[in-house]
């Protein structure tokens, strides 16, 4: 059934017409052109279109759009604080160099906000089981890791001063065995 | 893969989600959490006229603990929020492994307890795409003649793939059940049918409200383990549920449920019998452990084979009996169990 919804994406409301059995990954990359979230399994195996839903994790391709009305829905676009101002995660995926080649990178990086936020100092285990569900093709998950367990150094870093990554205060966590 | 069409109904009120249910029978699915259903209405393994979302009924969102009536749970609780309560962590610490055991994070914020208890049946022929379960035709839980599992079988040997329902078994807990005809209680076992192909009894426009589980009895320890190809993500291949007491260093009050090795969870008398009365020494433990992987019958639903499943039944029952007694010990030492219920 066609219906018209508001939908809150990245703090801001979209009034759209959707069908009931579109799911929230199709919406947001064909209507709202946020191809941040990946279609990679579309079955709930991959992560790669992981956003984040009132606050929590959640799989955009297992969730209906028509669902998320008055919900606050934040994917990888919503993720940077502001313009000048990069998301602490963010910084330190660019200075660790996490991403290979890239797609399950904005999976990646929701679901480690889902753990930053209830925890920005995470132990290597609450790492490994924030991005259980997050695969990575490339196996790069090393870097990945590492740069979550990072990623509260580079509290109030700017992206557009690189200096201020290579500054990173507080002590390293230490390269994942 | 895109969805097939349906129409979304979001009822208002638990009598109006039941009537509407009841109305449509089989053409309307419950939505709660989405992890399970969306995934096999884009396999084409149901194409329901309706799909009704019942997570936000607001007689199904408790979770409250009280010491003389016990933990009650709605049905629409987050996995997650199960996993972490406080309470559920020290007073039923098998819920908590449970709940927090189901697939990875982003299912167990998305999922839900009534979701995970009313889980349907899996099996290595029936969850898959329509194209590939076009290559051999349907099978019996698809309605055709045939299953590809048993030969020549007349009923459906669907694997139970739950993780919560035998965790809340150990704790004899009840689930509230709401329908056009009245609410009724059952014990949870009774929600399982054990047929594969119409695991779960519940009536036309039935659906689960809440759990609700007895305070254990002081000093209980209980522990899931769980058996999968990958333990961040996968359905269980083996699960086993215990709790148990120590009565003068010998075990009491022993309550045992496997699941995912069948078509429903299921109490298990025997590993039972071999504990109760006796300390839980590694040959007492050895003995029991024994018992679950005779009683065990798992068969092709899954990319195991069978033999492998039935040999990881013993390590985790063992894995259990051993975590259950050992927090059976460090909570009479630790009065933290005790602050924390009340």
């Amino acid at each position: 059934m066609k219906r018209k919804i508001v939908l809150k994406v990245n703090g801001v409301e979209h009034e759209m017409e959707i069908q009931d059995h579109w799911s929230l990954l199709d919406v947001n990359r064909a209507m709202l052109g946020l191809t941040g979230s990946k279609k990679g399994c579309d079955t709930g195996d991959c992560g790669a279109c992981s956003v984040n839903i009132d606050g929590r994790l959640a799989l955009s391709c297992l969730t209906l759009a028509v669902e998320c009305e008055d919900r606050d829905v934040t994917t990888v676009e919503g993720l940077a604080r502001s313009v000048d101002e990069i998301h602490p995660l963010q910084a330190a995926f660019v200075y660790y160099g996490a991403a290979q080649c890239g797609i399950c990178i904005p999976g990646m990086l929701m679901a480690a906000k889902a753990l930053y936020d209830r925890n920005s100092h995470p132990e290597l285990e609450d790492i490994h089981q924030a991005i259980g569900g997050n695969l990575c093709r490339c196996t790069g998950y090393a870097k990945i890791v590492r740069a979550i367990g990072n990623a509260h150094r580079f509290e109030d870093t700017d992206l557009l001063d690189p200096r201020a990554l290579v500054a990173a205060g507080g002590e390293e966590m230490a390269e994942p065995s | 893969m895109t969805m097939p069409a349906f129409d979304y109904v979001r009822p208002g009120s638990l009598e109006d989600a039941c009537a509407l249910l009841e109305r449509h029978g089989p053409d309307a699915m419950i939505l709660a959490g989405g992890t399970d259903l969306l995934v096999s209405l884009k396999q084409r393994v149901f194409t329901p006229r309706y799909v009704v979302d019942i997570k936000r009924l607001p007689e199904l969102q408790r979770l409250d603990f009280d010491e003389s009536e016990g933990l009650a749970v709605g049905a629409s609780t987050k996995l997650w929020d199960l996993s972490q309560s406080e309470v559920v962590r020290h007073r039923y610490a098998a819920i908590a492994e449970a709940a927090h055991s189901v697939a990875a994070i982003a299912q167990q914020t998305m999922g839900t307890l009534g979701g995970n208890l009313c889980l349907d049946t899996r099996c290595w022929y029936f969850n898959q795409s329509e194209m590939w379960r076009g290559t051999l035709g349907p099978c019996l839980k698809m309605g055709g003649e045939a299953c590809f599992v048993v030969k020549d079988a007349t009923e459906c040997y669907a694997n139970y793939s739950g993780d919560t329902a035998p965790a809340f078994m150990v704790f004899g807990a009840e689930v509230r059940i709401a329908g056009p005809k009245g609410a009724r209680t059952a014990p949870v076992h009774e929600l399982y049918t054990g047929d594969g192909k119409t695991p779960i009894g519940l009536e036309p426009g039935e659906l689960v409200v809440d759990a609700l589980v007895p305070t254990p009895a002081l000093g209980t320890g209980s522990a899931y383990k769980k058996y999968r190809l990958r333990d961040s993500v996968d359905f269980p291949l083996a699960g086993v549920a215990v709790a148990l007491r120590l009565e003068e260093g010998q075990c009491a009050d022993v309550q045992v449920a496997l699941t995912a090795v069948g078509c429903a969870p299921e109490r298990s008398p025997k590993v039972e019998e071999a504990l109760t009365g006796n300390p839980p020494t590694e040959e007492v433990i050895g003995a029991a452990a024994k018992a679950a992987r005779s009683q065990a019958r798992p068969l092709k639903t899954t990319v195991m084979p069978p033999p492998h499943r039935k040999r990881m039944v013993e390590l985790i029952v063992k894995d259990a009996i051993q975590s259950a007694v050992s927090r059976c010990r460090s909570g009479s030492e630790v009065p933290e169990a005790m602050e924390a219920g009340g």
